[in-house]
């Protein structure tokens, strides 16, 4: 298990993290979303043992990662500005893996460079970056390591490759019981991969579910009534607390609910409504309304983000 | 294999990362050697075809393969700078702090793997020109002087390695990183040499910096890595010193942050790294104020004169040294307002510099031993260009037909066996003591409140003080230190501490001959025969002989007679009264034959001529009879 207690790290006058606290599984894949700033790759540099915390303490299995070439040997960390040595090729490459990894399987880089498509003997500077991305994947993932760390790594990835990947960590997830981090500022990426989630923000986890829970604990619900219904009507059945978010349409009404759906569905149904259907609800919405709730502004976690996008 | 301290996975990628450069630096050594030995073995044919005589070779020594510096000055600091790079890019770095590696394995893996390249490129030379040297004919190599040369070459690199690990660990920057090791290789040695020269200037005690610091020069970096000249024993000095930065390095490189990858360093190293820069370049000012704010006549020359004007343009150059040191290692100007708040500190480390030099100068005056706390005196004579040992009227000898002369003068030399002895020799009697221990107080005393300048006015008028003809560097050893000082005798007291060399207990170790086997090298040299005809002699069978022969014959002469045989010329001193001539003379006219002896103390080589003539009749038969012979 991966512990961090009250980690801080400073960079200068930059409070980078400030009194991070998580708690990670073993055996499952992390997601942990924030924007560009909010301490994603700190943390994971702290957690690889690159970084020295300046207070606070990182551990796994109780063990302090800082230093400890028995941890790092167990662990493989997939930086967001990747590295390969001067002209090596994945072969070259492989062959430093392996003096640093005790558990480095070459028949899994060439399986693994076989289902991507690529050469094990080509200079790696003459690949895309989506290829380099890859191949910086595939090296990790023959280290069989226990622990890996993405760092932003489905940027520059296509559609394509992006699932093959997903797919892959996802299996070596099952099969060999290895716990994945990935951080990412694109909360879409997370959705179908992470057992559970973690949001950063000025440093901190502001936010952390099991992505099960995420999918349980609120439902998007569309409802209509032939006559019109007030808020109040509704808050009576639901409970006012269970309400994150009304919206209004003539007949029609949008509500974010949380609790169990089939209660939800049962205490709405006694509204007797002429429509109620129960929407999927996007890991994106998920967050704005737990954020919100929690006294945040999901606009603001995301600010760069959301104008980088033209929102 | 990989261990706390070093990884072989790690060397071989060591090895790799620096390939490209290790392998154009060992090319470029292979074709030097194809050139120098070519031309080595070129000359040697020449010298053949045209000598008649199979004695005449072509000496090699280390100064022909002086290219072979290259390996320290050039190829480590290139592969050691690229073999480190990684720490200079964020991703790159972050990289081999996160692989199970410890940092102390890092570092002297890729250390070790750059001094591998260094040796590899000495080998490379090294191997096939002894093989070619050794075999060819008419070419004589100085094996030890060569090895003792690749040895030097080799800790140089080591050294070198040594440094730029510790700059590569400080450091987040190329541009910081060749800052450190400027830092490091001069700052030491041009801090050092401006305290103890601006002491020397500003001393009435002191005239030579050996006097501060002996041997400064060897203690000091760049000196190391400009000297060609070493002795084994500096060479291990240099290896252990290399070792020390190795060590230095590592553990450096073990506290490194991987987060000052790009920037220049850690703020507090890069504040004293951008200090030390400036500093170096306000060391001229230092000099300027400290020689002149030693009294109040020198305050207000130093405002009136150029002084004032010469101390602000180093110090704006300084200035302007600092703030371009600033814009290249941050590479933005956003620093520029932090770093004019910090400036006070190149300003308050010349505050210390000076007050260093002016504290040092007072313990200098304070450091006064009465004649009983002293143990014994010695007398640097050789160093001083003034005649500089005298005995007393040899009746025997004359001069053009003038008196005999009433004092006579033999001028020592530097690495000189007799002078040597000379200067080395210890007096403990109470009469040189109190000498020297009286010349010291009356120093102190009459400089008392007075710059140098005016002290020298001063003594200049004062009788005891009025031949400064005679300044003597005297070693003193004094409770237990050992303390040097330049004192003015009189022609008096010099010829008396003269004389004290002649007295028995002395003259026996002074004119003492090096038994044969403590020799290094032996030769004769006979100048009758002309330049190129087999002037030396350098049979060792007959030398041994010849030597011991020579010895007893020495052994048996007056003081005087052996001075004659050691020091082919001398001055008399046609002294009487007033009046009085100086005279260059040859004591005897025996010096065309002559055996030069070597001997090595500490390292260090002393030489001897010795005169073979009319006083040594034994010697000189045995030597003519030898060379029939052969």
């Amino acid at each position: 298990m991966i512990i961090a207690e009250n980690l801080t790290k400073k960079f200068d006058d930059t409070l980078a993290l400030n009194n991070l606290n998580c708690k990670i599984n073993e055996g499952c894949i992390y997601g942990l979303v924030g924007a560009n700033g909010a301490g994603k790759s700190t943390f994971l540099r702290l957690l690889a043992g690159v970084y020295k915390p300046d207070s606070g303490t990182i551990t796994v299995d109780g063990e302090s990662t800082y230093e400890n070439t028995a941890v790092k040997a167990q662990m493989v960390y997939v930086p967001d500005e990747l590295y390969f040595v001067a002209g090596a090729n994945m072969k070259q490459m492989a062959a430093l893996y392996a003096s640093a990894y005790p558990n480095f399987d070459y028949g899994r880089l060439n399986e693994l460079a076989e289902a991507f498509g690529l050469s094990l003997k080509k200079p790696i500077n003459t690949f895309s970056k989506g290829m380099k991305r890859q191949a910086a994947t595939v090296l990790a993932l023959a280290a069989k390591p226990r622990i890996l760390f993405f760092d932003e790594t489905f940027d520059g990835l296509d559609p394509i490759v992006r699932n093959t990947v997903k797919k892959i960590i996802c299996a070596d997830v099952v099969d060999r019981k290895s716990t994945t981090i990935i951080t990412t500022h694109s909360l879409r990426e997370l959705e179908d991969t992470c057992d559970q989630l973690g949001l950063m923000y000025n440093g901190g986890i502001v936010f952390e579910s099991d992505i099960s829970d995420v999918k349980t604990a609120l439902s998007k619900v569309q409802i209509a009534f032939s006559s019109e219904v007030s808020r109040e009507s509704i808050e009576a059945v639901l409970g006012a607390e269970s309400i994150r978010s009304y919206t209004n349409k003539g007949s029609v009404s949008n509500l974010i609910v949380s609790g169990d759906k089939k209660e939800v569905v049962q205490k709405l149904n006694s509204l007797s409504p002429i429509l109620l259907d129960i929407l999927p609800l996007s890991l994106e919405e998920f967050f704005v309304y737990e954020m919100n709730s929690l006294g945040y502004n999901f606009d603001d976690v995301f600010a760069k983000e959301l104008a980088e996008n033209g929102k | 294999m990989a261990s706390r301290f070093w990884s072989k996975s790690m060397y071989l990628d060591g090895l790799r990362r620096t390939r490209v450069a290790g392998i154009i630096y060992a090319a470029a050594m292979a074709i030097f050697t194809v050139l120098t030995v070519g031309d080595i073995l070129e000359q040697a044919r020449l010298t053949a075809a045209e000598s008649d005589t199979a004695l005449n070779v072509i000496k090699v020594d280390a100064a022909d393969f002086s290219f072979l510096t290259l390996s320290y000055y050039i190829a480590v600091p290139v592969l050691a700078f690229m073999a480190f790079s990684f720490l200079y890019k964020r991703n790159t770095s972050d990289f081999y702090h996160s692989i199970p590696v410890r940092r102390e394995a890092l570092a002297l893996s890729y250390t070790s793997a750059v001094i591998t390249w260094a040796v590899v490129g000495i080998a490379v030379s090294a191997l096939p020109s002894a093989a070619v040297l050794a075999v060819s004919p008419y070419v004589s190599v100085d094996w030890t002087e060569y090895f003792t040369f690749l040895l030097m070459c080799a800790v140089l690199s080591i050294l070198v390695a040594g440094l730029i690990l510790v700059a590569a660990s400080i450091t987040g920057r190329l541009f910081s990183g060749v800052a450190v090791l400027f830092v490091m290789t001069f700052l030491p040695f041009f801090t050092l040499l401006a305290f103890v020269e601006i002491i020397v200037d500003i001393s009435f005690l002191i005239t030579e910096s050996s006097q501060i610091i002996p041997f400064l020069d060897s203690y000091q970096l760049i000196y190391s890595l400009i000297k060609l000249d070493f002795t084994p024993a500096q060479s291990l000095i240099t290896a252990g010193l290399g070792i020390v930065f190795i060590f230095l390095g590592t553990y450096l490189f073990k506290k490194r942050k991987s987060e000052i990858a790009e920037t220049p360093a850690s703020p507090v190293v890069y504040r004293i790294i951008r200090t030390a820069v400036a500093f170096m370049f306000t060391l001229p000012c230092c000099a300027v104020i400290a020689e002149n704010f030693d009294s109040e006549e020198g305050i207000r020359e130093f405002f009136n004169g150029d002084d004032l004007i010469m101390t602000i343009v180093f110090l704006f150059l300084a200035v302007i040294v600092y703030y371009v040191f600033e814009l290249m290692a941050t590479r933005n100007f956003r620093g520029f307002k932090k770093a004019t708040m910090q400036i006070v500190y190149v300003f308050i480390a010349d505050a210390f510099f000076i007050g260093a030099i002016f504290g040092a100068n007072a313990l200098i005056v304070l450091d006064n031993p009465s004649p009983e706390e002293i143990d014994w005196v010695s007398f640097d004579m050789y160093r001083i260009a003034t005649p500089a040992i005298a005995w007393e009227h040899d009746p025997d000898l004359k001069y053009d037909g003038l008196d005999p002369a009433y004092e006579g003068y033999v001028f020592l030399s530097s690495h000189e066996i007799f002078s040597d002895n000379i200067c080395s020799t210890r007096f403990e009697d109470i009469e040189t003591v109190r000498l020297v221990s009286n010349r010291l107080s009356k120093a102190i005393e009459t400089s008392y409140g007075k710059t140098k300048d005016e002290w020298f006015a001063d003594s200049e008028q004062d009788a005891l003080l009025s031949t400064r003809d005679y300044p003597a560097d005297v070693t003193i050893k004094a409770n237990g230190r050992t303390i040097k000082r330049t004192l003015y005798l009189s022609q008096e007291e010099w010829l008396a501490v003269s004389r004290r060399v002649f007295e028995a207990d002395v003259a026996e170790t002074v004119f003492a001959l090096p038994d044969y086997d403590s020799l290094s090298e032996i030769y004769i040299l006979n100048a009758i025969l002309p330049n190129g005809y087999d002037n030396e002699f350098h049979n060792k069978e007959a030398l041994e002989k010849i030597y011991n022969q020579y010895k007893e014959e020495f052994e048996a002469l007056t003081e005087n007679q052996k001075l004659g045989l050691l020091f082919q010329t001398f001055e008399w001193n046609l002294v009487k009264g007033s009046a009085s001539k100086y005279a260059k003379y040859a004591y005897y006219d025996s010096d065309y034959i002559r055996i030069h002896i070597v001997l090595e103390i500490d390292g260090e080589e002393y030489f001897q001529n010795l005169s073979l003539g009319h006083l040594t009749p034994k010697a000189l038969n045995m030597y003519s009879s030898y060379r029939r012979q052969w």
